[in-house]
């Protein structure tokens, strides 16, 4: 008997246990920001714009956002302290915006707190906005009831969607104090409209960004950055004596291999994109793959040309504007001469030196149930 | 109190040596030791086991000359009254300063993750109340604790595997270019994460298959170095040497890179079943301080064990509560661990040398 009122103690102690940390009434005394923009400061020498938005909570039928300045982020707390009664639960924050001026300034001093503060995730994502973030938190939040639940989803998901940058505030961290690595972020913009989308990425030295890409330029560095498991739709066109014979589109998937070899002071860099794929369709419906061999392999030798293509252009940007390594390939030399390169491979003419050789091997063994 | 209740089995001595070993030491382990060696801290993990290696041995071929391997009856029969007794108080006094340290390092990670605005002085009590409740019931409830506890520790361990597709293994490479003098510094600073081990001096005779001891010790400290190993490798190849000296403890922060569906937060998993693991080798070490200091003065264990271990928590209290901040304690712990190095390797050391030069003199038999 007396056994079994120790172990209905104990169920009755898990039970109560159970409810969690917060009730109803609590909830309604927190706010909890899902989405954070910080802007240099628009009335103020010097500072920040910290504008926040919150979710649906059960006093309010919408999200919500407020804007507070301040000398550093800590110190808007401070502020909004002094306007709100409600406590600030950081826990749950998903996305991090950073204006494009700021993000020119270095985003360094803006993570800090991110960091710092254990009740915050590191694997909140962080994105550059074209213009202010501010606007951007305004602007799409005004036709977008959920924008707290679907801007995060746009990277959770992302790897099923599309080539873009999907950078957390880790990898963040990580590239910035690790040599040889440098950061990329992805941009999004808001429309006149208040729809948003994602719109390239921003190129970073360390914490400081120091250019910007579009969409098109995008798609070969993530697939020449060697994201694991990015997948993503690329349209094709087949031409044959300067005819276009073919067009469509492939839904591919990549893998990357980085060899490196040294000649004295010159790195040779051999980077392999082994891209595989399905053919989601294709406009030469005459060409019935079953028949005609040469219809896949000129499909792959195609697509194989143009990401080649693309990847070599972004390659010459990389050495002669940017003069960073944003390929992520400079660990391959360090993980062999750590020891003799690791000062200089922070240095311009490292990356402007080496010479990065790019091969694409595309295959596609899946066409679909239609022949 | 029975003395049967400070009877243990071998394999709870398997569990009390990991218990008595990972604690606080392994969460800011890859940095303190990637800071002197980079990319070949994991070495460090390994050199570093030699000291707990050898002392295993040294107790084992201490003890096995003596038909009853009581750590205060020892020191008398090798040393005589006045100094074996006084061995055994600074052992005592060591075994109070390190666990103090262990506890406020516990404390203080329980303060930043989970209870920021709590007193340090109340989470401290907090901590001690069971860990004194634990100690007072005698070694075979804390063996039992430490079996429970092991398993505890190893969801802990799996948390952390699910880190492991994340890692970039170039930031463990080259495995060339050893820097032997950092490699040494390293070695060094592990030292603080592998103390524990010293506690086989006064547990010896607990056990009850004395043949099985060095066994199950030694099977107890390869599975620390396997937890060491993997905990420093999975860090460096997250975050690198380099960004790791960023951060104060590392495999906390490690677990927060990651989101986890349902999870959300695997860092809060983690210090949800750390909270008991945290406090384990101050249940072993206590209960071990406590169990010496009674047979020092020769008092019964059933009237005056439970008050000892209440006196030794109070002092591990007053321990914990004396540093200023998070820099002074690291630099006790840093002490704390060249304390190890002195109990670990020169108490048996010293025992032996005795024991050499008393050859003879000893009968076996009758050591008190």
């Amino acid at each position: 008997m007396g056994k079994l009122l120790k172990v209905g103690l104990f169920i009755l102690f898990c039970l109560s246990s159970l409810a969690g940390c917060f009730d109803a009434e609590d909830i309604e005394n927190f706010n909890i920001p899902l989405i954070a923009a910080y802007d240099v400061a628009e009335n103020r020498e010097e500072g920040v714009d910290v504008t926040v938005l919150y979710p649906n909570v059960a006093q309010r039928n919408r999200e919500f956002v407020e804007k507070i300045s301040g000398k550093a982020i800590g110190d808007t707390r401070a502020g909004r302290g002094t306007r709100y009664p409600s406590t600030l639960l950081l826990g749950d924050i998903q996305v991090a915006l950073y204006g494009k001026d700021l993000a020119c300034q270095g985003l360094g001093p803006y993570i800090d707190n991110y960091v710092r503060d254990p009740r915050i995730k590191k694997s909140l994502f962080m994105v550059v906005v074209e213009g202010r973030g501010d606007q951007f938190l305004e602007r799409a939040h005004k036709i977008n009831p959920y924008l707290g639940f679907e801007i995060p989803g746009l990277f959770t998901s992302k790897k099923k969607n599309q080539f873009y940058a999907v950078t957390t505030l880790h990898d963040f961290f990580h590239a910035v104090n690790t040599a040889g690595k440098n950061p990329v972020v992805c941009t999004m913009e808001v429309l006149p409209n208040g729809q948003y989308r994602v719109s390239g990425t921003a190129i970073f030295k360390k914490d400081r960004m120091i250019d910007v890409v579009g969409m098109d330029e995008t798609i070969p560095l993530i697939l020449l950055r060697g994201e694991e498991g990015c997948c993503g739709f690329i349209p094709f066109v087949v031409k044959k004596d300067g005819k276009v014979i073919d067009k469509g589109t492939v839904e591919i998937n990549s893998k990357r291999k980085v060899r490196v070899q040294r000649e004295g002071e010159k790195f040779i860099f051999y980077i392999k994109l082994k891209i595989t794929g399905r053919l989601v369709e294709h406009y030469a419906t005459n060409r019935l793959i079953l028949e005609d061999k040469n219809c896949i392999k000129d499909i792959e030798k195609a697509l194989a040309g143009q990401i080649k293509k693309e990847g070599v252009k972004l390659i010459h940007r990389m050495q002669d504007e940017w003069r960073v390594d944003c390929l992520d390939i400079t660990k391959y030399a360090l993980a062999k001469w750590r020891k003799e390169i690791k000062d200089v491979v922070e240095e311009e003419t490292f990356v402007k030196n080496a010479d990065i050789r790019l091969e694409v091997e595309v295959d596609i063994p899946f066409w679909g149930a239609k022949n | 109190m029975d003395k049967s209740r400070f009877e243990i089995t071998s394999k709870q001595l398997i569990f009390i040596i990991v218990g008595s070993e990972v604690a606080t030491g392994i969460l800011s382990l890859p940095r303190v030791l990637s800071a002197e060696a980079g990319q070949h801290a994991w070495i460090a993990v390994l050199t570093g086991a030699l000291v707990p290696l050898i002392c295993i041995y040294l107790i084992d071929t201490l003890y096995r000359g003596f038909d009853d391997p009581d750590f205060v009856r020892v020191s008398h029969a090798l040393f005589g009254k006045a100094l074996g007794s006084l061995l055994v108080i600074t052992f005592i006094l060591y075994i109070i300063f390190f666990q103090g340290i262990v506890i406020r390092i516990f404390a203080e990670i329980t303060k930043i993750f989970l209870l920021p605005r709590t007193p340090l002085y109340i989470i401290l009590f907090l901590i001690l109340l069971p860990v004194y409740y634990a100690v007072s019931k005698g070694g075979r409830v804390v063996g039992r604790l430490n079996e429970i506890l092991f398993w505890i520790l190893l969801i802990d361990l799996l948390v952390l595997l699910v880190l492991l597709p994340l890692g970039d293994y170039t930031l463990l490479l080259p495995l060339k270019d050893l820097d032997y003098k950092g490699l040494l510094k390293a070695t060094r600073e592990s030292f603080y994460s592998y103390a524990g081990v010293e506690i086989l001096l006064i547990l010896y005779v607990m056990v009850r298959k004395k043949e099985e001891v060095f066994k199950a010790a030694i099977v107890g400290q390869f599975i620390v170095i396997f937890f060491y190993l993997v905990t420093v490798v999975i860090a460096l190849l997250i975050f690198g040497f380099e960004a790791i000296q960023q951060l104060t403890w590392p495999v906390l922060n490690l677990l927060s890179v990651r989101h986890v569906a349902v999870l959300e937060r695997l860092e809060i998993v983690f210090l949800l079943f750390w909270l008991g693991v945290g406090a384990r080798p101050a249940i072993n070490l206590s209960l071990a301080s406590a169990y010496s200091f009674c047979r020092l003065g020769r008092l019964s264990l059933a009237r005056y064990y439970v008050l000892t271990s209440m006196g030794i928590a109070l002092a591990i209290y007053l321990v914990a509560i004396w540093p200023r901040d998070l820099i002074e304690v690291f630099q006790l712990a840093n002490y704390a661990g060249f304390l190890f190095l002195l109990t670990s390797l020169g108490y048996p050391l010293l025992y032996h040398i005795a024991k050499f030069m008393r050859k003879g003199v000893i009968n076996h038999g009758k050591t008190a």
